[in-house]
């Protein structure tokens, strides 16, 4: 604008035209020099258009012509400008500024500049533009060089690996590079834009927690990246969640900013750690393998150790690493070891030893030592290096290894165990000495087959034979016998195994020879202890007498054992019995002392007899004898109780009875005597007060006669039953039919008995014959029904039965009492049955109704001979008598007579 | 009236059956034992014998025997006191067997003997 101002004022005055002159030539060459040109169009009724010479010259056309029109223009413009020249144009502006390129003739490209301007008449037409174009190709073409270095630049800073920043003085972000963004790749590019503060981006990456800050707070690190980003301190460490890991490197620039660089160093710290974890391993294996390492100068005098050296020497970390020292912890005997390699040193060779060290804990290690005499790869100076080696466990091993071989070969020894080799290509026999041992020879074995199976038992032969033969298996494990030279018969185990050559030939055989004598001996007695425990068992389990075992380690002795006559004795199952006290039998009316016998045997673990009520599994009791006696194991600990026990209750029956027989007898000796005298005494008494009676008498005398008489045929029943009651042995008496004779008796009774009592009768129709006297059998029912009568007061029924019964339907009737019965019996009985519904009788009357003389009727109304007396007769006949009877109910007797067997028949 | 050898070892036994007898009007011959009465059955002829079983020297039954064995014998009333050799029943059969009339047993009363005595004497 100046330029135009001044070009506008070129017409005002001559007198400065000089200068004007002179400056406008000044304004020429300096629009030469910036090769600038200038142009105005005058719009005035035509057109008007002035060119400066330097515009000619830019657009390399010639003046003469004058200035070019605006279509010559257009052409002489580069074509891709020229559109946008030419609308620009023609657009309505007033002021107007643009670059374009020119096509010169020659060919070049220009790069053009041009500013422009119009002035516009009130109407609103244009009637002046003017303006300036410039050749700026030699600044474009220098901008453009100036663009590519940049780029180059750039672009080595994009390729650079490391991480490239630059942030100007005032802490604004330049530029980063690619590496960069890779770093915090997901970062919003917004935050790599230029102009970014240093503590935003810082932020941004913390926000986005791309950082491992390690052990650092977040605040911590922030101000710690701040403060060497200010103050460009370098190194410094950066940790990145992916794992890598970067030093950075703050570098102040020329014009006060700062670049930072990131060099990723993970790789280098990979392997960094890699090397310490070595390292560590390595030091790890030599405190694992118990190795230390020490240097020491040629000459002795400074000797170092490694901290595992004390470990393996055993030495406290107080102990002074010199050879003198060292020496002092070996033990004397092993000290030369090291003095002899002293004395002749030889480079480069490798020295070793072992030998025992005093530990400070006053245990002995051996150390396995390796050293060698080495130049000092620093110094160049000769130095001793060398190793120990904590090798006490290999060496206790090795001599439980050596104890252990010899244990072997005792071992051997002691099991009878021999080897053996045989190769049949050569029939050759290989004997150990153990084998040998096994057959009975001190010298060596026969060395061929045959001769081998010289020893062989005979029956055992063709066994073995076919074991070693080529179709034999290829190992093979059998019994056999041997016979030894001495003719002793050994039982062997033989394993052996075949290798065979690649042609499948037998090329030799390998076995074991084990003598198991005394192991089949042993199965033998075993089997036979097994047999003969199983035959016990057998006998306990069929033994008559009712066996329990009980545990006598328990408090209540419970049933271990039971055999089954114990079931039977007790109504229990065998099942039921173990586990039961041994006591479970027991109840309510056994005696308690026996009871206490019972348990004090238990205490002392002595043995007792005890007898006491027991009761059947149904409450039936009975009398049980126990035999008691302890057991013991073979260290005579008590360990049990073995009680045998039987149901006596028939046998003190028996006993009872013929206790109660022999007493009779006995009785009726005395009774028999004295009442045969008595009868010739009762005889004159009887007859003489007969006599006084016959004669006239005063009434008293009469009286007492009366009384004499009455008393004296008392005294003549008692002691005629006396005599019925002593008598013997009766004849045996013809057989005769019992109903008739029984029917004949009852009619005699009835004549005898109380009116009011009334028979009822039931006799089998059946023709029981027995040898019984008619006198007897009458005596017996008159005997029965006279008690009855007098248990019913003289009035009521009186059943008499007759029946056949079998010999076990009388054991079931006498309650069990079959061992009552021998092997004499009867095998069939009559059984005169005489029942009354009296008063009946308590138990402790009932036990003593046969005794002689016990009577429970008033006194003068029995003799107390009568029961006896049926007792007496009834046994004569082989017969039996029962009873039963419940007070108040009445009473029942049965006379089982026996019949007579060749009637029956 | 008859003749009636009384053959008892016991003389009070004698004594009382004498004395029924005798009232009676029998007349009585005694013999204390067996071989006693064996000589008088022999000597004398009786028209009834009551002879106890058990006796010393010689007890009823062999008399009984003996004398049957030496000719007739006149009947035998069996008087026996029984014992612990005798017992009634046996006495009884034992009599029965050697053809005693009766069997009575001591102490017998008056009328007892007085029946058996004459139903043998008829």
């Amino acid at each position: 604008m100046e330029q135009n101002q001044n070009a506008g004022s070129l017409a005002f005055s001559q007198d400065q035209s000089n200068e004007i002159e002179e400056n406008r030539s000044r304004l020429a060459r300096a629009a030469r020099m910036a090769r600038l040109g200038y142009y105005e169009i005058v719009f005035h009724q035509k057109e008007n258009t002035y060119w400066s010479n330097e515009l000619y010259e830019i657009f390399d056309v010639s003046s003469e012509a004058g200035p070019p029109s605006a279509l010559r223009l257009l052409d002489i413009v580069h074509p891709e400008d020229s559109p946008r020249l030419q609308a620009a144009l023609e657009s309505h502006w007033q002021s107007l500024t643009f670059n374009f390129r020119l096509l010169t003739r020659s060919g070049q490209t220009r790069y053009c500049r041009s500013e422009n301007e119009r002035i516009f008449s009130p109407s609103g037409r244009v009637t002046q533009q003017y303006g300036i174009v410039q050749d700026i190709t030699a600044q474009v073409e220098a901008d453009r060089r100036a663009t590519r270095a940049e780029d180059r630049l750039r672009d080595a800073i994009e390729s650079l690996p490391d991480g490239f920043v630059l942030y100007d003085s005032r802490g604004k972000l330049v530029l980063v590079n690619d590496t960069v963004r890779h770093m915090f790749i997901g970062l919003p590019p917004r935050f790599f834009r230029a102009g970014t503060q240093f503590r935003t981006l810082l932020s941004a990456i913390l926000d986005h927690d791309f950082i491992d800050l390690g052990v650092d707070t977040r605040e911590d690190w922030f101000r710690q990246r701040e403060l060497a980003f200010h103050n460009k301190i370098s190194p410094f460490p950066m940790r990145t969640k992916n794992g890598r890991f970067y030093l950075l490197y703050n570098h102040p620039t020329g014009e006060g900013g700062t670049v930072i660089v990131a060099h990723d160093v993970t790789e280098l710290k990979e392997q960094e750690r890699k090397q310490i974890k070595i390292e560590k391993r390595l030091e790890d294996a030599h405190r694992i393998g118990r190795i230390g390492h020490w240097e020491m100068d040629f000459d002795l005098t400074r000797m170092t150790w490694s901290p595992n050296m004390y470990v393996v020497t055993g030495q406290t970390p107080h102990f002074v690493a010199t050879y003198e020292n060292y020496l002092s912890i070996m033990h004397p005997e092993d000290r030369r070891q090291l003095e002899d390699i002293k004395r002749h040193p030889t480079d480069h060779s490798l020295f070793e030893g072992e030998w025992r060290v005093l530990g400070a804990d006053g245990a002995v290690r051996w150390i396995h030592a390796q050293w060698t005499l080495e130049k000092d790869p620093e110094t160049g100076q000769k130095r001793y290096f060398g190793i120990n080696q904590d090798i006490t466990e290999r060496k206790q091993v090795e001599l439980a290894l050596r104890k252990s071989e010899e244990n072997l070969k005792m071992a051997q020894r002691l099991a009878n165990l021999g080897h053996f080799e045989y190769v049949p290509g050569q029939d050759e026999m290989l004997w150990s000495d153990q084998q040998k041992r096994i057959w009975g020879l001190t010298a060596d074995g026969p060395s061929d087959l045959e001769g081998v199976m010289r020893t062989i038992h005979p029956e055992d032969k063709s066994t073995l034979i076919a074991k070693l033969g080529e179709r034999g298996p290829d190992s093979f494990a059998l019994d056999t016998r041997i016979l030894r030279p001495n003719g002793e018969l050994r039982h062997i185990h033989v394993e052996a195994y075949r290798e065979r050559s690649l042609q499948g030939d037998t090329k030799r055989f390998f076995g074991i020879v084990q003598d198991i004598s005394e192991t089949v001996q042993r199965q033998k007695d075993l089997k036979r202890m097994a047999m003969r425990n199983a035959f016990l068992r057998a006998a306990i389990e069929a033994s008559p007498v009712a066996i329990a075992v009980a545990d006598g380690g328990m408090d209540n002795f419970p049933i271990l054992y039971a055999n089954e006559a114990f079931a039977r004795m007790s109504g229990y199952e065998i099942d039921d019995c173990l586990g039961q006290p041994l006591d479970f039998l027991q109840g309510p009316g056994t005696d308690p002392d026996s009871l206490a016998a019972l348990r004090k045997s238990f205490e002392l673990g002595k043995m007792a007899e005890v007898e006491m009520l027991c009761y059947h599994q149904d409450g039936r009791a009975f009398r049980n004898l126990i035999e008691l006696a302890p057991v013991y194991d073979e260290h005579g600990e008590q360990i049990a109780f073995v009680s045998v026990q039987k149901d006596v209750t028939i046998l003190r029956q028996q006993e009872d009875e013929l206790r109660q027989g022999q007493k009779l007898e006995a009785l009726g000796r005395l009774a028999g005597g004295i009442s045969h005298e008595l009868s010739n005494m009762l005889q004159p008494i009887m007859t003489f007060s007969g006599l006084a009676l016959r004669r006239d008498q005063d009434q008293t005398t009469e009286k007492y006669l009366r009384s004499i008489q009455k008393s004296a045929g008392k005294a003549r029943d008692i002691v005629r039953n006396v005599l019925a009651f002593s008598r013997k042995d009766a004849p045996a008496a013809e057989a005769i039919f019992l109903s008739e004779a029984i029917q004949e008796i009852l009619n005699f009774a009835r004549s005898v008995l109380p009116p009011q009592v009334e028979i009822v009768e039931d006799l089998s129709k059946a023709p029981l014959s027995a040898c019984v006297g008619t006198t007897e059998l009458t005596q017996v029912i008159v005997n029965l029904l006279n008690n009855a009568a007098d248990a019913m007061s003289g009035q009521g029924k009186i059943t008499v039965r007759l029946e056949q019964v079998t010999l076990a339907e009388m054991s079931t009737r006498l309650k069990d009492r079959v061992d009552l019965f021998s092997e004499m019996e009867a095998d069939f009985f009559a059984c005169l049955s005489v029942r009354d519904r009296g008063s009946g009788m308590e138990e402790d009357v009932r036990s003593r109704i046969f005794d002689p003389f016990f009577t429970t009727k008033p006194v003068g109304r029995g003799t107390g001979l009568g029961l006896s007396v049926i007792y007496g007769i009834v046994q004569a006949w082989g017969g039996h008598i029962g009873v039963e009877s419940a007070c108040g109910q009445g009473t029942k007797f049965d006379i089982f007579i026996p019949l007579d067997p060749l009637l029956k028949a | 009236m008859a003749k009636i050898l009384l053959v008892e070892d016991s003389e009070l036994v004698r004594e009382a059956v004498a004395a029924i007898l005798e009232q009676e009007g029998h007349i009585l011959t005694i013999a204390e034992n067996g071989e006693e009465g064996l000589a008088k059955l022999q000597s004398t002829a009786f028209d009834l014998v009551i002879a106890d079983l058990w006796m010393p020297k010689m007890d009823g039954l062999a008399m009984l025997k003996k004398s049957r064995a030496l000719g007739d014998m006149p009947p035998v009333i069996v008087l026996s006191g029984g014992g612990p050799q005798a017992p009634l029943e046996l006495s009884a059969s034992l009599a029965d067997a050697n053809g005693a009339v009766a069997v009575l047993f001591k102490p017998c009363e008056d009328e007892e003997l007085l029946s058996a005595v004459n139903k043998a004497l008829l």
